[in-house]
């Protein structure tokens, strides 16, 4: 017993009203309903609400009147600052949530890390929202988690803290089977693939668990309370990763539908989508870009020519030079890329990408012409693995296209070497040609 | 201990009930919005690549979306009928761009018309390979599916989804090319290429107001 519990008259205490533990548990359950009303997302809540359970339970210490020493207790220290960690981030976007939707993108870039790509260049990275407050919450619960843990080892020794840590491991494999097995093994994607999906969750599952094995280590000599405290979390972060899930289904539903609307349209960009969508991912983690970054501009580069669609195909099978009126119609796909997917809020910045896909440093590109440090890198990215694989693959048979000739890799490296610097950028070509061929070449 | 137990069990239902609730109210509201964001993309694509069909899908999902509310569709039923109003056209993409746009529908050739009714099977293909939307290509193929064919007994076996789909679109269709005859078209089919509860219901909706002030239909 690591400190001396209020046992039975406790009981009664709380029966009779004593003034501590129901102010505690009303803030617990304001904070609650304040934080569920700011909550971007239910992981963030669980995570809040093992602050506070931890509190609530140190709060409930405290009836026996050991404020001084109870209150030195670590574990309600860290459990303040997680609190404090997450009072700041919830009030933050409370606000942009009443500031408007559009304006809290614009705001956040200022805490965001700017992804420099090409060296003179920086275009700073919109931060994602999510990105941003998985990393604050993170933060706080981690620390939050590893002062208990740690406290609790002096505390109680090694073996209650082992065994806690051995609940964290069960109940976080629970979790992960519970709301990922099963996709798993309907879609069959590649576990990478799925953890790059879902990593965020996953890291949020696990903080908020071992925050809560914490607290529930907290009150190690009642197991029945240890084991709900793990519980009851784990089967709620179940039921959000569930709905998660089906967003995430929805987003690849609508990927694919489009896609598939333009291989209809176009056959030849069948593969070829596929496969820029790899090059790109590649180049974009070899330029340094987040993983979670590179798989949206995997993402972008499928959909980057999604506007052809409203192409006619004659024009765009034409063997031979293009009327300048034909060139003005093709080029209007990068426009109309952008107008289909801006609207879908999920796709809002890859349409910003995909209406620069064809923009160049030197200036000659369009719809705008913009200047090389006007261009997102992850256009540049695109154009640079579009422009790769449409020389180096064959169009499928009777796919139009055909009077073209594939040529080799070294063949087509040397012609975007050649390119770079006016057509494309030549950072984004070098990392491309490291991703392609391994090292530094 | 008993306090502390019950305190940490009051904030353990407290978790698990504002949890429940987000995934029911905010995470369901959070993919509605999506629902409805990529319902028109998919519409923009589709208008962008024929510009003929502009403002007929947008009726077509109006129009359906209140005749299953006077059926009294469920609330799944309804949703599925929405997007398949959406999705049902996708397939035309794989026709020639020349076909809808360079020539007017009256001016096909017999070949044309049937390249042009294939497309039903067409999108049915494309959403067979999405998971998400498999379960709309059985109302999707049967979209364009008479209700009853001569010589043979009425057909229930068509979802009803797929039969008011049938209906409204061709409504929407034959506003396009001859005007103010289309609803008398549509009510003459009944009981042979429409289903006459369908019909009904759509008739109710048409006489109704504000929809008469839907988009003009115009010959050109």
């Amino acid at each position: 017993m690591h400190f001396s519990r209020a046992g039975a008259s406790g009981t009664r205490r709380l029966l009779g009203f004593p003034p501590r533990p129901v102010v505690a548990t009303l803030c617990l359950v304001a904070a609650l309903f304040a934080a569920w009303w700011a909550a971007p997302s239910g992981v963030l809540l669980a995570l809040f609400l093992m602050a506070l359970a931890a509190i609530a339970n140190e709060l409930a210490g405290l009836q026996s009147g050991e404020f001084a020493r109870a209150s030195l207790r670590a574990p309600f220290l860290a459990a303040v600052a997680t609190a404090s960690g997450a009072a700041p981030t919830i009030l933050l976007h409370a606000a942009l949530t009443v500031a408007g939707r559009d304006r809290p993108k614009h705001r956040l870039e200022a805490f965001g890390p700017s992804v420099s790509a090409s060296g003179n260049t920086t275009s700073p990275a919109p931060v994602r929202r999510e990105t941003l407050e998985f990393w604050l919450l993170g933060a706080c619960a981690g620390a939050a988690a590893a002062s208990l843990g740690v406290l609790e080892w002096v505390a109680v020794g090694p073996r209650d803290t082992i065994a806690a840590a051995a609940f964290v491991g069960i109940y976080l494999g629970l979790v992960l089977l519970a709301s990922h097995g099963w996709r798993l093994i309907r879609t069959e994607r590649l576990p990478g693939r799925l953890r790059s999906l879902f990593a965020g969750d996953f890291a949020f599952a696990a903080l908020s668990l071992a925050t809560a094995a914490a607290a529930g280590l907290s009150v190690s000599r009642a197991p029945v309370a240890g084991l709900l405290i793990c519980l009851a979390p784990a089967m709620a972060l179940a039921i959000v990763a569930l709905g998660k899930r089906e967003q995430y289904d929805h987003y690849f539903g609508t990927m694919a539908a489009l896609t598939l609307m333009l291989q209809r349209a176009h056959p030849y960009t069948r593969g070829h989508l596929e496969r820029v969508g790899h090059l790109a991912e590649e180049a974009a983690i070899r330029l340094g870009l987040s993983p979670e970054r590179s798989r949206l501009v995997h993402e972008a580069a499928v959909l980057h020519d999604i506007g052809k669609i409203a192409v006619d195909e004659r024009i765009l099978d034409k063997p031979g030079p293009l009327t300048p009126e034909e060139r003005s119609v093709v080029q209007k796909h990068a426009a109309y890329g952008s107008e289909i997917l801006r609207r879908v809020e999920a796709f809002r910045e890859h349409a910003g990408w995909i209406l620069r896909h064809h923009e160049r440093p030197d200036g000659q590109g369009y719809p705008d012409g913009l200047r090389d440090e006007q261009i997102p890198v992850e256009s540049k990215i695109i154009a640079v693995a579009d422009a790769f694989d449409a020389m180096t693959h064959m169009p499928e048979e009777g796919a139009g296209r055909s009077y073209r000739q594939p040529v080799s890799v070294d063949e087509a490296l040397a012609e975007l070497a050649r390119c770079s610097g006016s057509q494309f950028d030549p950072d984004v070509v070098r990392a491309f040609r490291e991703a392609l061929v391994g090292g530094a070449a | 201990m008993g306090a502390v137990l019950a305190i940490l069990l009051a904030g353990l239902i407290c978790v698990a009930a504002a949890l429940l609730l987000y995934a029911r109210v905010s995470l369901r509201r959070k993919l509605e919005t999506r629902f409805r964001e990529s319902l028109q993309a998919f519409g923009t694509a589709f208008e962008l690549r024929y510009p003929v069909h502009r403002g007929q899908t947008s009726r077509v999902v109006a129009l359906s979306r209140m005749v299953g509310e006077r059926m009294r569709l469920s609330e799944r039923r309804q949703r599925d009928l929405e997007l398949s109003a959406q999705l049902r056209d996708i397939g035309l993409c794989a026709l020639p761009y020349s076909l809808l746009n360079d020539r007017p529908y009256l001016e096909w050739t017999e070949a044309e018309h049937r390249a042009y009714m294939l497309h039903p099977e067409l999108s049915a293909d494309m959403l067979e390979f999405i998971p998400a939307l498999r379960h709309l290509a059985a109302i999707v193929r049967s979209h364009h599916l008479p209700y009853r064919v001569p010589g043979k007994p009425a057909s229930r076996s068509l979802p009803i989804e797929a039969r008011i789909l049938k209906a409204v679109a061709d409504l929407v269709w034959f506003e396009k090319w001859h005007g103010a005859d289309a609803a008398r078209m549509v009510r003459e089919g009944a009981g042979t290429e429409y289903d006459p509860k369908v019909v009904a219901a759509l008739t109710a909706v048409l006489t109704s107001e504000g929809v008469r002030a839907g988009p003009a239909a115009a010959v050109p």
